[in-house]
């Protein structure tokens, strides 16, 4: 049954393995581009974690302007 | 370089270690092979399965903050102080940042998301029902809808208030985070490392992107022409891509990458439109509004959904052997995949929006991004997958049969070329689809080179026609092509 073929892909084949996009692509586990897609999401826990500090840097920033932010003014400007 | 504008003159370190890494990892995983695929993995399966809820309550954490900034005491901000007015019209606005990001993976994925979900449903609904179908229909929406949003502009903020308002002469995520990390730190090895971490996921993220892409569009060429889909097509494509972007970034954000983005949200107008008119429209119609309505009354239940309960039993058929798992892995598989790919995207997007959006406030670019954004998907989600779906249903084309037997690309294509039995129509829908392809998948490549060229720069603050040098943006945009090359 294809049907049962394609709940194998679905089930086995997560969208995130190199299986699945081999599968999707139909191209070789050791395309360039698929290995890359995979190993960026390796990357995304220590991007998360630059990503966060950012977001408290920002929050830091807007709360040391809050003085200048509500006068409408640039930091810079005021200082 | 035309007018005023000026290059921003390259800066080396940060130039040198992103494509060293780069190079790096392109060398490991070909000469590890399968070994380095199962290394990738594993990586990936224990990022998601075990740190699953690590990503869903950090994506719940950045919509808390826009809330905020959409309707808190900083709505008003203006990224570049009070006096600063908006850069691009509204219209090439949203086409930047619309194109920029999601490329033609949201044209493949719109057409075929559904398929998984209606035959392995999520919440132990019954696989290929009437339940898998209305989840089916309503997953993909939500999956590219306001949390992925979320993740696409958060770093927009503290890049542009770094840029713009702090007066901080880089766009780059070191920058963003001087605040807590300090000046010198981000000025020395540390935020080096940040903007190759980033530079890393950009090149990663903008290739998911294309592995979504080539085969399909290849696939579509071949259907056109009646050529069979080999190698050789995979590289013409490629090259005409590469002809593509390499001359409009060379042209610049201005000229180059504004025209192509306005070019594609109109051509993407025409596509849908034609394809809404042609196909099921009531059908269609109906089942969006139907899958708005499921999804947002849902929204809490899927936001925090990661599926740890199983039973004894499927426990034991686990250790047996019998089974890979004992729980549904569904949020694991999907939504954690997303929100890992997203935030992999997050800084880069963030880069870029914050490049277009000086002159706009904190409210405008959440909401404007929220808005077109989760609309336009939604589209794309309403009128592709829901047409297919439509044609499985009805037994005009068996999309899971042609899926199973000759891949998703061609059950894509099958599912287009079944709309209308007037082959010249038929035709023409394949014709535009192919355009909005090449031009969608130029545009996400143009900005990711851009972005990333404006990482590796110094002194873009001196004003907005500083562009990062060309040499910068073109070899970042033909690197993608040459990893194209299995």
């Amino acid at each position: 049954m294809y049907q049962d073929e394609v709940v194998r892909q679905s089930a086995a084949a997560a969208p995130g393995t190199a299986e699945a996009v081999a599968e999707s692509t139909g191209m070789a586990t050791t395309s360039v581009l698929t290995a890359l897609k995979v190993s960026s999401l390796g990357v995304a826990i220590p991007l998360m974690v630059c990503v966060l500090i950012s977001i408290l840097s920002f929050l830091k920033w807007i709360k040391e302007d809050k003085p200048h932010l509500e006068k409408g003014s640039l930091p810079e400007e005021s200082d | 370089m035309a007018g005023n504008r000026r290059s921003a003159p390259i800066e080396t370190q940060i130039f040198a270690s992103g494509f060293v890494v780069v190079l790096a990892a392109i060398l490991f995983l070909f000469l590890a092979g399968d070994r380095a695929s199962a290394v990738i993995d594993d990586i990936f399966k224990f990022s998601t399965n075990q740190l699953g809820a690590v990503y869903i309550w950090f994506t719940l954490f950045c919509f808390g903050v826009e809330l905020y900034l959409a309707f808190g005491k900083y709505g008003k901000v203006r990224f570049g102080g009070p006096d600063a007015r908006p850069e691009f019209t509204r219209l090439s606005w949203v086409a930047m940042f619309f194109c920029a990001g999601i490329g033609t993976a949201l044209m493949a994925w719109a057409s075929k998301e559904w398929a998984y979900h209606f035959v392995a449903p999520p919440f132990d609904v019954e696989p290929m029902s009437k339940e898998a179908s209305r989840w089916a229909a309503t997953y993909g929406l939500f999956h590219w809808g306001p949390l992925g949003w979320v993740l696409y502009s958060i770093c927009a903020f503290p890049i542009g208030y770094a840029f713009y308002n702090r007066k901080k002469s880089t766009l780059r995520l070191s920058t963003s985070c001087s605040a807590i990390l300090g000046e010198d730190r981000m000025n020395g090895p540390l935020g080096k490392a940040i903007d190759t971490l980033f530079i890393f996921g950009l090149v990663g993220g903008t290739g998911t992107t294309l592995v979504s892409a080539t085969p399909m569009l290849s696939e579509a060429v071949c259907e056109l022409f009646g050529l069979t889909h080999t190698f050789t097509v995979d590289v013409i494509i490629v090259l005409i891509w590469t002809a593509i972007f390499t001359v409009t970034v060379g042209l610049g954000l201005k000229k180059g990458i504004k025209m192509l983005s306005d070019v594609n949200l109109f051509a993407i107008f025409v596509l849908c439109g034609v394809v809404f008119l042609v196909g099921p429209t009531w059908y269609m119609f109906n089942t969006l509004t139907d899958s708005i309505g499921l999804m947002f009354n849902n929204f809490i239940r899927m936001s925090f959904y990661t599926s740890p309960h199983f039973t004894a039993d499927a426990f034991q058929q686990f250790q047996a052997g019998e089974t890979s798992s004992y729980t549904n892995k569904f949020p694991q598989t999907w939504t954690v995949f997303y929100w890992a790919w997203y935030i992999a995207y997050a800084p880069y997007m963030g880069v870029f929006m914050a490049r277009i959006s000086r002159g706009r406030t904190f409210r405008d670019v959440v909401i404007t991004s929220q808005t077109f954004g989760t609309l336009g998907c939604a589209m794309f989600f309403g009128i592709f997958g829901n047409n297919a779906m439509y044609q499985y249903l009805t037994g005009r084309f068996d999309f899971l049969a042609v899926t199973a037997s000759q891949g998703e690309s061609a059950a894509i294509v099958g599912a287009l070329m079944h709309l209308t039995e007037i082959e010249p129509l038929a035709i023409l829908i394949l014709v535009i689809f192919i355009f909005v392809g090449f031009i969608y998948s130029a545009t996400t490549v143009n900005s990711s080179a851009y972005a990333i060229a404006t990482v590796a720069s110094k002194d873009m603050a001196e004003g907005t026609d500083v562009e990062p040098h060309l040499f910068n943006r073109v070899i970042w945009a033909s690197s993608w092509a040459a990893s194209r090359w299995p």
